[in-house]
């Protein structure tokens, strides 16, 4: 297809969509789609068109978006959405991955956001394509507008004559016809796509070997690297002897790689703090040929726990407890704590001392801690998408690094795999101003494991009163946790700590007196947004946290969520997003309840099994999961059956969810149960599959 | 470095590396069979897995110098065109999410159902344990090799499965 994604006419007005066909055949729609729902409320201004739709005149419907494919299926969903609005043959439409272009904004895939955030401008797009081929039709055949239909099959028709014109044929003069401003959107009774289970359009690739990823990427000319890292974290380069390394066949080149400061955010352009480096051509094992000395940085080592001890002491004193009280509820505590029946707080954190906080009324405390590991981060959409947006700048920084042309660094997009090896350009294009050529730069195992950016440690202390009721009256959630935005922004204690709070709304939000506190820890070690970012270890405290006064106050987990969320009081609306539709406790009571049904709460098990339950609101959706578990003599678990509901508003594709709630089981059970990243003075301990098991499946 | 000739997908090469360079980057870097995917490069993943004489093998730890006469097969080479029951039952199945590990996991599938043309569960956990997918699509894959096995039964034994009943 000769359609070129280049509208050569400058579009920065407020329009929301701009034909742009100019020097092609054919039709070709440039939209905006925006990396979030936010953005795209306020992308109403100066028109910076980052997606296109182009129908060739061959027929072909090509999806041009700044989207990356990482098994989530957005090449299927993004093209299904359209296809459903266009009213298109489903089989004749594709995604094309947009290389690597300024012209595309911010080209983050994460924060849950694809869909969300495509599905108004997609099917805008789709209706206004569609009502234009209505009218080229219509001035075509001469026959009135309202007369001609769609047919579903990439065809106009005009019933009455019998006339039919494919999209191909009549997108050329659509091309000619003014953007329409409302054009009218299908009724969702008639959707015949969207809703249905359609195979994912690069199955066919995938299962015979020809889906190219970042690491299957070749350009002419390419040389191979591997580069050497400090082995402490944030070590300093002392010397380096490259002699051996040298003498290896194939090797061109050895040389050290300044250190930079920060790597980027979304959307910022940043330099990286990856340590000083050592870029060696040639390949892997070549690499064990070169000396490298460093030491490690002037903060000293960090042991095993890391923060741990500090954040011990940070939850057993008070006074140090800063930042982030969320509603009044410091006041409303103070009060509850003097009320004669209500709960007294006490910052202690061993359930011994928690005896002392109980009241001698009716009223239960609990306490918590829970101590979440540093994990790996693997499949983080969040963390992918920084990569993926850090390999879309280099065609802007390779000329002030290099001072070379961008065509010579053109970036291509491929798809994502669940490990950062496919980092093909992240570092190297602009990191390599020695090179004067194209560099892959390849990540092993060990390079993964050692260097990536971890989802931090955090601590969490919780406390709860009750009241003579049972009534939870208080809530108290104390989070200590390294801050992962400071990554990316610099400091230990940014202004911004918002994602470390993720989540933390339900439902202690709804309790009358609720206090959230959080206190940033120091580490050397990099942050990342792992998967579904701090909605894990959030919640994990949380879900645990409403068992235990279940286990407290002798109640059902069950009934006690349904009870807390069944509150009058207000939750605290924590979307993920400001435009986000505030949370809504019935959605997940619903969740909770489907969950329970279809699980068989509250039958009989046989003895050493059992079931446990969680509910939460997150990035826009509602989720109940069941867990069966048998646990065995010598205190091993069987995970026997999860049964999961729900509610994620509207439905794409049913059976590519259905996939990523299998996956996300299982990543969550490898999340809980293995993954663990430990330091040994300021090293990572793990290097591979054998001592980071990976799989609950085995 | 001597010529080292090898045989990949029918097909006769000479390839020109160091002989303990492992299978897999000959067959990635040096040919171009980069459906063969680098996972952990330990033989812990199986992401690498390829026939040599049918047998699947972790072409990651495999020195291309012990290769010899054997022949070897990728996942370019496993069918035309994705017409393998196990590839046909993959996408029946919807399996694959971002599909990287995918390309072993069918090696291994194909080379199970050639030995053992009806596994069980246990069976397939035996063959398929050391593969780890992180997307997580065990069950599937689980449903798929099932399915596959019973394609596989049908091709062999057309007749004896449509007087059955059996509609493949």
């Amino acid at each position: 297809m000769s359609l070129s994604p280049h509208p050569t006419t400058n579009l920065t007005r407020r329009d929301f969509l701009k034909s742009a066909s100019a020097g092609s055949a054919g039709l070709l729609l440039a939209f905006h789609l925006a990396p979030s729902a936010r953005a795209a409320s306020t992308a109403a201004g100066d028109f910076a068109p980052n997606a296109f739709i182009a129908i060739s005149p061959g027929g072909e419907i090509t999806l041009i978006v700044a989207r990356s494919e990482m098994g989530q299926g957005v090449r299927t969903t993004l093209a299904m959405i359209l296809a459903e609005e266009l009213d298109a043959d489903w089989s004749r439409v594709k995604v094309e991955q947009a290389d690597c272009d300024a012209k595309y904004g911010d080209m983050t895939t994460g924060g849950s956001m694809s869909i969300r955030s495509s599905w108004d401008p997609l099917r805008k797009a789709g209706a206004s394509a569609r009502d234009m081929l209505l009218t080229a039709a219509s001035e075509t055949w001469n026959v009135p507008k309202a007369e001609c239909t769609t047919t579903g099959t990439s065809t106009v028709e005009h019933k009455r004559s019998g006339k039919k014109l494919s999209y191909g044929a009549l997108a050329t003069r659509a091309a000619t016809v003014p953007v329409p401003k409302d054009a009218p959107l299908k009724d969702p009774k008639d959707y015949r796509i969207v809703g249905t289970k359609r195979n994912r359009i690069d199955g066919q690739h995938i299962v015979i070997g020809e889906a190219h990823y970042g690491i299957d990427t070749k350009v002419p000319g390419m040389l191979f690297a591997v580069v050497a890292r400090p082995p402490v974290v944030g070590g300093k380069v002392i010397r380096f002897d490259a002699t051996k390394a040298l003498a290896v066949p194939g090797v061109k080149k050895v040389f050290e790689v300044p250190a930079a400061e920060l790597p980027p955010l979304f959307g910022e352009e940043r330099k990286e703090n990856s340590g000083h480096q050592h870029y060696l051509w040639g390949w892997r094992r070549r690499r064990r040929r070169l000396y490298l000395a460093s030491h490690r940085r002037a903060q000293g080592p960090e042991n095993r726990l890391g923060q741990w001890p500090r954040s011990r002491r940070i939850l057993g004193n008070p006074k140090r407890q800063t930042r982030r009280a969320a509603q009044d509820s410091r006041q409303g505590i103070e009060k509850n704590r003097r009320s004669r029946c209500g709960l007294r707080l006490r910052h202690k954190e061993s359930p011994g001392d928690l005896r002392h906080a109980v009241p001698r009324s009716h009223g239960h405390g609990a306490s918590k801690l829970h101590r979440l590991r540093n994990q790996r981060k693997m499949r983080s959409l969040g963390s992918d998408a920084k990569s993926e947006r850090a390999r879309h700048r280099p065609r802007q920084r390779s000329e002030d690094a290099a001072g070379r042309a961008h065509d010579s660094h053109h970036s291509h997009r491929r798809r994502f795999w669940p490990s950062p090896v496919h980092r093909l350009w992240r570092r190297s294009g602009p990191r390599l101003p020695a090179a004067g050529v194209p560099v892959k730069v390849t990540w092993t195992r060990d390079d993964d494991i050692k260097h990536d950016y971890y989802r931090p440690i955090s601590r969490h202390h919780m406390q709860a009163g009750l009241d003579a009721n049972g009534e939870v009256t208080s809530w108290l959630h104390h989070i200590a946790a390294p801050s992962t935005d400071s990554t990316f922004l610099g400091g230990d204690l940014p202004d911004t700590g918002g994602t470390e709070i993720a989540g933390t709304g339900l439902p202690g939000g709804s309790v009358p007196n609720y206090f959230l506190q959080q206190s940033f820890l120091h580490t050397s070690l990099r942050r990342g947004y792992w998967r579904a970012v701090d909605m894990n270890w959030n919640h994990f405290a949380v879900q645990s946290f409403i068992d235990e006064i279940a286990a407290a106050s002798g109640r059902d987990p069950l009934e006690l969520r349904r009870q807390l969320i069944a509150t009058k009081q207000k939750p605290s609306g924590e979307g993920d997003n400001e435009s986000d539709a505030p949370v809504n406790t019935d959605r997940l009571l619903a969740v909770l309840n489907l969950a329970a049904e279809k699980s068989g709460w509250g039958k009989k098990l046989p003895p050493g099994s059992g079931r446990g339950v969680a509910g939460l609101y997150g990035f826009g959706s509602y989720v109940a999961h069941v867990a069966e578990v048998t646990v065995a003599k010598d205190g091993t678990l069987k995970i026997d059956r999860v049964v999961v509901a729900v509610d994620c508003g509207q439905v794409i594709n049913p059976d590519m969810l259905e996939a990523q709630v299998e996956g996300g089981v299982i990543f969550g059970l490898t999340s809980a149960l293995y993954d663990e990243i430990t330091l040994e003075n300021g090293q990572v301990q793990q290097s591979n599959f054998d001592d980071l098991p990976d799989d609950p499946h085995r | 470095m001597a010529p080292i000739s090898i045989t990949v997908n029918n097909k006769a090469h000479t390839v020109e590396v160091a002989p303990d360079t492992p299978l897999l980057w000959v067959l990635r870097d040096t040919l171009g069979f980069t459906g063969t995917k680098f996972g952990c490069g330990q033989a812990l993943c199986g992401a690498c897995t390829v026939h040599v004489d049918g047998e699947p093998t972790r072409s990651c730890v495999t020195q291309i110098s012990v290769i010899g006469a054997r022949k070897i097969t990728t996942i370019e080479g496993l069918s035309s065109g994705g017409q393998h029951p196990v590839q046909r039952a993959w996408l029946e199945a919807q399996v694959p999410q971002c599909g990287y590990c995918q390309a072993g996991m069918i090696m291994t599938t194909a080379a199970l159902l050639a030995s053992n043309p009806n596994p069980t569960d246990a069976d397939i956990d035996e063959a398929l344990g050391g593969h780890i997918c992180r997307c997580g699509t065990y069950a599937r894959i689980r449903n798929a090799v099932h399915q596959a096995a019973k394609a596989h039964a049908a091709a062999a034994h057309p007749q004896a499965l449509t007087s059955a009943g059996a509609s493949q």
